[in-house]
């Protein structure tokens, strides 16, 4: 299938073939295995909220049961509102590029934004909140990558230029 | 946000009658919450059985939600879906909250 080759972000057609996000990481413009959504969409929460509705019909589509379905739904609301509201941070004229592929047991996610670089320029590694603290101290975030990081089984990111791409790899056979 | 509130005995009832406590929703929830508990009686059960999604922004409101009470005031969860239920199981919030199967065993664990 052919990807549209002049919208921004995400629109670079180089290494769009011979994909594998597992091996390539995010480099890889086309995620392997068959489309099941793609979208641009503004870098806002009511953006992020319509997405999702939009992209869940998809995904019962493809053998997930439901409680797979949110788990799937989950990991694209952090990756989304991580890109709203840190890499766009609040610029909510950003836009965003969502792909979602299936490969097999592997459901693919596919990010790209052109907003502020993650600090380090690195996915932040998986930190559990801690929780035995006086109730006043209770974390109220903090959990996003966390989840993310628990969820996904293979996980790249890349800083190119002004773009940034993530890659989200799910397998659908130990997602429930 | 709809939050419906309701008092049975010495209990505050809440009922979130959205689908979904998420990011676009979340601070709407955590101000209508601070009105709603500000003169809650003690004991408030927040019932999330018609809610079949909470992100991790959700999950913050929830957990400032408990935090905005009083000293003397206690947050517990009731009705959570599959799906939500993960969510607090995965970040260990399940550990925070008493959480119940629904209302009827909240209030029933309110009289022992």
């Amino acid at each position: 299938m052919s990807m549209p080759r002049s919208q921004p972000p995400g629109s670079d057609p180089r290494r769009a073939e011979d994909a594998n996000p597992a091996r390539d990481g995010p480099r890889c413009l086309k995620p392997p295995g068959d489309l099941v959504f793609e979208c641009h969409l503004g870098a806002t929460p009511q953006a992020v909220r319509d997405t999702l509705a939009r992209v869940v019909p998809n995904l019962t589509g493809t053998g997930l049961s439901r409680c797979g379905t949110g788990m799937v739904e989950l990991v694209l609301a952090e990756a989304l509102n991580n890109i709203v509201e840190h890499a766009y941070a609040g610029e909510t004229q950003g836009l965003i590029l969502l792909r979602v592929t299936r490969d097999g047991h592997w459901l693919w996610v596919y990010l790209c934004d052109q907003g502020l670089p993650l600090p380090g320029d690195s996915v932040p590694p998986p930190r559990a909140a801690r929780l035995d603290v006086p109730r006043a101290d209770l974390p109220e975030g903090g959990f996003g990558w966390y989840l993310i990081h628990r969820l996904a089984h293979r996980l790249a990111h890349i800083r190119r230029g002004k773009n940034n791409h993530l890659a989200i790899g799910l397998d659908l056979d130990t997602l429930e | 946000m709809k939050l419906d509130s309701r008092t049975v005995g010495t209990v505050q009832v809440i009922l979130v009658e959205d689908r979904r406590i998420d990011a676009s929703v979340a601070i709407q929830f955590k101000d209508r919450m601070r009105e709603l508990t500000a003169m809650a009686p003690g004991r408030v059960v927040l019932d999330l059985h018609r809610v079949n999604f909470v992100d991790s922004s959700g999950l913050g409101a929830i957990v400032a939600a408990m935090k905005q009470l009083d000293a003397g005031q206690k947050l517990d969860l009731a009705g959570l879906t599959p799906g939500v239920d993960k969510v607090f199981r995965l970040t260990r919030m399940d550990s925070i909250f008493a959480i119940h199967g629904d209302v009827d065993a909240a209030l029933s664990a309110a009289r022992l």
